[in-house]
């Protein structure tokens, strides 16, 4: 069977000593990097690439490959900790990692993130190995209709993630939809809300956005007193203590057989990207729990969820990359544009001319999302430890860190002053109880929207009826209509029962 | 990122300053040299800045360090070095996009691309390969102007941003062809080649280095390029002015620069460390790997090609009607 073979012809080439080597190095430095705030994958690959000049285009790979799903793993870390997404993908797990961790379950909450992680990886590894040239093609079917449709499916999904008033909720998705509208537009080129600043031409950056919103914010709230009480905390580190329980396993079971799939589906189309997938795993668990109040108060399957989404998104994110040569991200492009450094043409034909570096970089997949385990089970007491550091010490180290990286994605000092803004307002958002994240996915999926919406149009010449005749976009379309009438009939059903009682 | 760029680049810049050979007589330079290059990192002129940045230092006998700040096409790192200490330490990836074009698509450009820099040494031009859907009904660029004129409107050519590079070729295209094809912008050219790819858009401008591996596995096919010569890698796709559209000639252009006010003399010294470097082996293959054309020009004439450029796609941008932004 050719599964078998490719996956013998991968890991003969992965489990050698310099692939190893390179894995390793990869993920552990993949893995600081992504607990650093507001430092992603892409500086972290665009840093470290050039040590990988000199090594074969095999093991440059594996290692830069490393780098990127190990960040993506780490950032989790700080956003359960301290409330910092420490990339754009660890926004939703913010909702519930951290009020587990206030809740003194923050090794519960990395033990889970480990164990969600390495199981949404595993998933889109076999996906890769068995069914690249057909995921493939479903993802090429996908034009800007079908993008649109998803969008709008997505933002009607995102009115569930809010706390208490819906209305505050969609409100705070429009405020998402109005800063997604700050900077160039796509298809004129007219720059919009930047109030003649041209440091902000390019957009609000979503990390920016995130790390003010949750870190500074968190931070701020602290230091004017509103709730010390759930500050300084003993921390149990014994290996039960930091282990799920069975009843926990059992709750967040459906979550990971979810997340991985939605995860592998999001993360195969071009410009989706993990943080979306992870929003929406996250939705959908909230929409089929029966106790969705439990939701943004430390509910462990919605952290389960997010994880195992972003990781499946993560890796499935090289398919497309891989086989079609078309990169969904920046970080994705960074990788295409490694080969080229190392003389491999990037595009369809990289599976057939260098198989031996196809199958070994998804065989190293393996390697590396156990070598994560690995090395960040034992690690979890370490990092539970920085709970203890005193806040008056803490804090001020973390401010630090949150404008270096804030600094850092273009060396801009704009960046810094919007991230301390964005705080402020974050503030305010907890003062009036106002969710942050509908706000982060209106960023999210309101420039999307609005740039397929647009070119779907110009490219059938201003016929709306586009969207309701290609049968994968009236699809998604219909659920977004049954999501809304679900939601209806059950408020409906709500106000009956309590006019009857 | 840049903190620690600057830690890496500073240990080693130590370790190459034992090895260091004294290059000029009046101690230019002494410290390392900060290359600055307007755009986020991993792209082609990332790439290509970096590989050349080393070849630059090791002629120059002095560390080179690429710093990225990107930021609305590039116009950022360009107004950073326009008012960055003329002392010859601080040069600047200079582009098509940023010295000519972009006067005429900024509203508020804190830079006056002719009168604030200094020209160092031009780098490449390189040329847009002019591709298809490899269903369409033409082959070259003569069937996809009878087709467009034909059918009017009916063309989609998409554009990987406004003002882009792409962008103005294709406005160049129209405006040399006389023919009129919808233009559809896309953020970057991956979405945009995937869309193409999947027969959802008709033809696109892109570049050599990205249209080799979709052309090759027949996806796409390549009807012509905008270079003055044929490119090695699509022998049979005939240039702009083979198909009787000379003014549709084109490449996208890049040099190095220095603020205005630079000593001259440290600017020779930069020049002709530069020119060393274009001109070593490993920067010759990189080029010619991209199908990019080694562009031997310094001092006046580059300077003159400058200000002509920026005269022509003053014009071309005028005629196309874009507003500014």
């Amino acid at each position: 069977m050719d599964l078998i073979d490719n996956m013998i012809m991968g890991f003969s080439v992965a489990v050698s000593w310099s692939s190893l080597l390179a894995c390793f190095i990869g993920v552990a430095l993949g893995t600081f990097i992504g607990v650093l705030p507001g430092v992603g994958a892409l500086a972290g690959i665009s840093l470290l690439m050039p040590l990988t000049f000199n090594q074969t285009p095999t093991d440059a790979m594996v290692m830069l490959a490393g780098i990127y799903y190990g960040s993506i793993y780490g950032g989790s870390t700080a956003a359960i900790l301290l409330n910092l997404p420490g990339s754009v993908t660890s926004a939703v797990t913010c909702f519930d990692g951290y009020p587990m961790a206030q809740q003194g379950r923050a090794g519960k909450a990395l033990a889970m993130t480990t164990l969600a992680s390495f199981i949404g990886g595993c998933f889109s590894i076999v996906l890769m190995m068995g069914f690249a040239p057909p995921l493939v093609a479903v993802a090429q079917s996908f034009g800007s209709p079908e993008y649109f449709s998803m969008t709008i499916l997505g933002l009607l999904a995102a009115s569930t993630l809010s706390q208490g008033s819906p209305i505050k909720g969609i409100a705070m998705v429009v405020v998402g939809l109005i800063v997604g509208l700050v900077g160039t537009d796509i298809q004129s080129g007219v720059a919009r809300f930047t109030f003649g600043s041209r440091e902000l031409l390019d957009g609000i950056s979503l990390v920016v956005l995130a790390m003010g919103l949750f870190g500074v914010s968190e931070i701020l709230i602290n230091f004017t007193g509103m709730h010390r009480a759930t500050s300084r905390q003993s921390v149990d580190t014994s290996w039960a203590a930091m282990m799920p329980s069975k009843q926990e396993w059992k709750d967040s079971s459906g979550a990971l057989g979810r997340g991985s799939v939605i995860g592998a589906v999001i993360g195969i189309l071009p410009g989706a990207g993990a943080a979306i997938a992870a929003f929406i795993a996250y939705s959908v668990e909230k929409r089929v729990s029966k106790t969705p109040e439990r939701f943004g108060n430390g509910a462990i399957e919605g952290l389960a969820a997010s994880e195992t989404a972003n990781n499946s998104a993560a890796q499935a994110a090289f398919i497309p990359t891989m086989s079609l040569g078309i990169p969904g991200s920046a970080t994705m492009a960074l990788l295409l544009g490694a080969l080229l450094i190392h003389g491999v043409q990037p595009g369809p034909l990289v599976i057939q001319t260098n198989p031996d570096l196809f199958w070994g970089l998804i065989a190293s997949f393996w390697i590396g999302n156990l070598l994560l385990l690995i090395l960040n089970l034992p690690m979890i007491g370490i990092w539970v430890r920085m709970l203890m550091i005193p806040y008056h010490i803490l804090y001020p180290c973390i401010l630090f860190f949150i404008c270096l990286g804030a600094y850092s994605a273009r060396n801009n000092p704009v960046d810094i002053l919007l991230v301390i803004l964005f705080g402020l307002m974050g503030y305010g958002m907890k003062l009036l109880q106002l969710p942050a994240a509908p706000l982060l996915l209106g960023l999210v999926l309101g420039p999307m929207a609005e740039e397929h919406f647009r070119r779907s149009l110009l490219l059938a010449r201003g016929d709306p009826a586009v969207f309701v005749t290609e049968p994968i976009s009236a699809g998604l379309l219909a659920v977004a209509v049954l999501v809304v009438a679900s939601t209806v009939w059950s408020s409906l059903k709500k106000k009956r029962l309590e006019h009857a009682a | 990122m840049s903190f620690k760029t600057r830690v890496l680049s500073l240990a080693t810049g130590a370790a190459l300053a034992l090895g260091a050979v004294q290059a000029a007589a009046d101690d230019f330079p002494s410290k390392p040299i900060t290359w600055i290059v307007p755009y986020t990192p991993g792209g082609i002129t990332d790439t290509r800045s970096r590989m050349i940045a080393d070849e630059f230092s090791k002629a120059l006998g002095e560390t080179v360090v690429v710093e990225n700040k990107p930021g609305a096409g590039g116009t950022l790192g360009l107004e950073y070095v326009a008012r960055a200490d003329p002392d010859g330490y601080t040069i600047i990836y200079g582009t098509l996009g940023t010295l000519a074009a972009a006067p005429s698509l900024y509203k508020t450009l804190r830079y006056d691309s002719l009168a604030d820099f200094a020209p160092v040494h031009m780098m490449a031009s390189s040329p847009n390969t002019l591709i298809a859907y490899k269903d369409t009904p033409y082959n070259n660029v003569q069937e996809l102007v009878e087709y467009a004129k034909a059918n009017p409107g009916e063309v989609t050519v998409g554009l990987a941003g406004i003002g882009t590079g792409t962008h103005l070729a294709s406005e160049l295209f129209m405006n040399a062809t006389g023919i009129e094809m919808l233009q559809v912008p896309y953020k970057g050219s991956a979405p945009m080649l995937n869309d193409l790819i999947a027969g959802r858009l008709d033809v696109a401008f892109d570049y050599a280095v990205s249209t080799l591996g979709h052309q090759q596995s027949g996806a796409i096919k390549v009807l012509g390029v905008t270079g003055e010569d044929r490119l090695d890698l699509f022998p049979d796709a005939m240039t702009m002015s083979e198909s009787g559209f000379p003014e549709a000639t084109t490449g996208s252009w890049s040099g190095i620069f220095v603020p205005a006010g630079t000593d001259p003399a440290r600017i020779a010294i930069l020049t002709e460390a530069f020119d060393t470097a274009m001109k070593s082996d490993t920067v010759q293959d990189a080029l010619g790997k991209v199908q990019s054309q080694f562009m031997d020009m310094d001092g006046q004439e580059m300077a003159d090609y400058v200000a002509s450029e920026k005269d022509r796609w003053t014009k071309i941008i005028e005629a196309a009607g874009i507003e500014k932004r």
